[in-house]
């Protein structure tokens, strides 16, 4: 009977209806299948939206919006160049720890992307790097935007799976620091190896002034992800509060301390968030009575018993869950195949005894790489477009990072204490 | 005609071509629409800032004084952004889905698919806002738990956010025919279009 789902789900899918339809449609064939009223659809949407944990994802979205308006982006370039530029291939390293600084405030990937990407590929041009390759550091480095807390695919997976928000945000510290560091490392052994990026050599003294400089300047964009984290696990903040006191922040450094940003660009950037908000949380709306479905007629109760029937070793288990969702991330964008498979794939792996928020921390990192793997990767058409480049000329470069990403994957799989470290 | 490939429109041609002048009614409807999102979303912002002020300052100073209506509001105001929201972006088909198979197909048939699903759309749509208004309808004598406002005005806001989806998805028809740019050229995709609206601004 749940085929009817599935096979409505994945036709309406593939013709291109919205996913928000796609999921709403195929759960009301099933309802109206089983004799059930369609307005449990209604029930369904609005109790899912009447949450204030739900709150956290516009909020994220509006701040890290506020951030790249309000001219905090520029200043982290700053700070990371003067942290990182003075080692032979660090100007690609700048890439990769300015989107670890950007993505401790905004929630989005592409936004990272296009941000850093605008400033930084034209300068990597300048050292020598090609553009391809600088696009797609810029590209692949977009990925620590959902890994790095906050992390907007990490909300959405909190609140489809009923796990806590917070502790997800620390189980992705170390994995984001993983992350970042190997790409780091592969840019400066790509850049060595092709001899890209000439530096003057600096002395010590030379390096710690311009940090400090830098520091100085950067202070208050670098003070937000102390505020918004500290907030959250020291219990002084829930995180739809810590998102909103990032809002507030934003607003405050943007219009009166860095003044980049007037009270008429604010309407424009709350109306523009808004659109986005309306646009991710209409899928989480009407993924609400899919996994309702789904879980009246037992799915992931089903589908646990099938994987057990294949293997009951969990390391198989992740093994075939990792592939899948590598598979599923090419064609779904990440936030829709989080919001459809959490509630199905969560419990299965409950019953394989594996710990739920590590577990989390794979899904989100999986289907992350998804925004940089071909064919539909939203991460790859932004930096196509800023770095201008074709994307054909962009897979070469693309697909030593991908190396690199899907070996960080893997760590982070059957490294479980990486994602647990900071858990109580 | 417009046989333009830009998508210009002049006010006051009602007679001359009213869908014309449909379409640009409904763009001026959406961005009032839009900016009325926008204000929705500092009205969150303000609502809970509002609660967090009073639990710690007040708390601070022995006043007995939660606001417990500020958590209600914000909520309340965020199902009607998205419910606009979504409604505003199905003007230029920005709702996410899945586009593989319909660019991979040869361009007449990927475009027939792309029609299919915007059918299927509309007629999601119409009985959406028919189960709305049936679910309105029983939230009209229901209140909220803190205000006490009927939760009719909440509830509609998926009957009235779909018809304006309904609007939008026929304009969006309309000028995708008449500027011969053709249904998959008429379409934007949020994500990137706003990531990349930030670097240019």
């Amino acid at each position: 009977m749940t085929g009817i789902l599935f096979i409505s789900l994945l036709v309406l899918m593939f013709i291109g209806v919205p996913i928000a339809i796609a999921l709403g449609a195929s759960s009301m064939v099933l309802l109206s299948y089983q004799g059930m009223p369609l307005v449990t659809v209604a029930q369904s949407v609005f109790e899912s939206l009447d949450s204030f944990s739900l709150m956290a994802i516009p909020f994220f979205i509006l701040a890290g919006n506020l951030m790249q308006s309000g001219g905090i982006a520029k200043r982290l370039v700053n700070l990371a160049n003067a942290i990182l530029g003075w080692i032979r291939g660090g100007l690609g390293g700048v890439v990769v720890l300015t989107s670890m600084f950007f993505s401790t405030m905004s929630g989005s990937s592409t936004a990272t992307t296009a941000a850093i990407g605008s400033v930084l590929i034209p300068a990597m041009e300048k050292k020598g790097y090609p553009r391809p390759f600088g696009a797609a550091v810029a590209a692949s480095s977009g990925e620590l935007g959902a890994i790095i807390p906050p992390s907007i695919p990490m909300i959405v997976y909190a609140l489809a799976a009923n796990v806590s928000v917070a502790s997800i945000f620390l189980a992705g510290i170390l994995p984001g620091l993983l992350v970042g560091s190997s790409l780091i490392l592969c840019t400066c052994v790509i850049a060595r190896l092709r001899g890209y990026d000439l530096i003057e050599p600096i002395t010590f003294g030379q390096w710690a002034v311009g940090v400090l400089v830098a520091l100085k300047q950067s202070i208050f964009a670098i003070l937000m992800p102390v505020v918004i984290l500290g907030g959250i696990y020291s219990g002084l903040f829930t995180p739809t509060e810590a998102s909103v006191v990032a809002v507030v922040y934003g607003l405050v450094v943007g219009l009166f301390i860095y003044r980049e940003l007037d009270w008429r660009d604010l309407l424009d950037v709350c109306g523009r968030s808004a659109l986005t908000t309306a646009i991710i949380l209409i899928i989480v709306a009407f993924a609400a009575i899919f996994a309702y479905m789904l879980t009246i007629n037992r799915v992931p109760h089903m589908l646990g018993a099938l994987i057990t029937g294949i293997s009951d070793n969990p390391l198989v288990f992740l093994l075939i869950i990792n592939v899948a969702l590598f598979l599923i991330g090419m064609f779904l964008e990440t936030l829709a195949a989080i919001i459809i498979l959490a509630p199905i794939l969560a419990p299965a792996a409950t019953q394989f005894g594996i710990d739920p928020i590590h577990f989390a921390c794979i899904m989100v990192v999986n289907l992350a790489v998804g925004m940089v793997t071909p064919p539909v990767g939203v991460n790859l058409f932004v930096a196509c477009q800023v770095a201008n480049v074709r994307m054909e000329q962009l897979m070469r470069p693309l697909f030593i990072f991908l190396g690199v990403l899907v070996l960080d994957l893997l760590i982070i799989t059957y490294v479980p204490a990486l994602s647990t470290f900071f858990l109580p | 005609m417009n046989k333009n490939k830009t998508l210009t429109y002049e006010t006051g041609s009602w007679f001359a071509c009213p869908g014309r002048s449909f379409v640009v009614y409904m763009d001026r409807l959406n961005s009032l629409v839009t900016k009325l999102c926008g204000v929705a979303m500092l009205g969150m912002v303000l609502c809970v800032v509002a609660g967090i002020l009073t639990r710690f300052v007040f708390s601070h100073m022995q006043y007995d004084l939660s606001l417990p209506w500020t958590e209600e509001v914000s909520r309340y105001l965020m199902i009607w952004v998205v419910f606009l929201g979504a409604a505003v972006a199905a003007r230029k088909g920005k709702l996410i889905g899945v586009q593989v198979l319909v660019y991979a197909l040869p361009r007449g048939l990927g475009a027939g698919l792309k029609y299919l699903s915007i059918l299927m759309s509309l007629a999601f749509y119409l009985i959406l806002i028919w189960v709305g208004l049936e679910w309105a309808e029983l939230g009209r004598t229901q209140g909220s738990p803190v205000l006490e406002i009927p939760m009719a005005t909440t509830y509609s806001a998926m009957s009235v956010g779909f018809t304006l989806s309904v609007l939008n998805t026929l304009a969006l028809v309309y000028e995708a025919v008449k500027s011969r740019v053709g249904i998959l050229g008429a379409e934007e995709d949020d994500e990137i279009a706003s990531a990349l609206a930030e670097t240019k601004a």
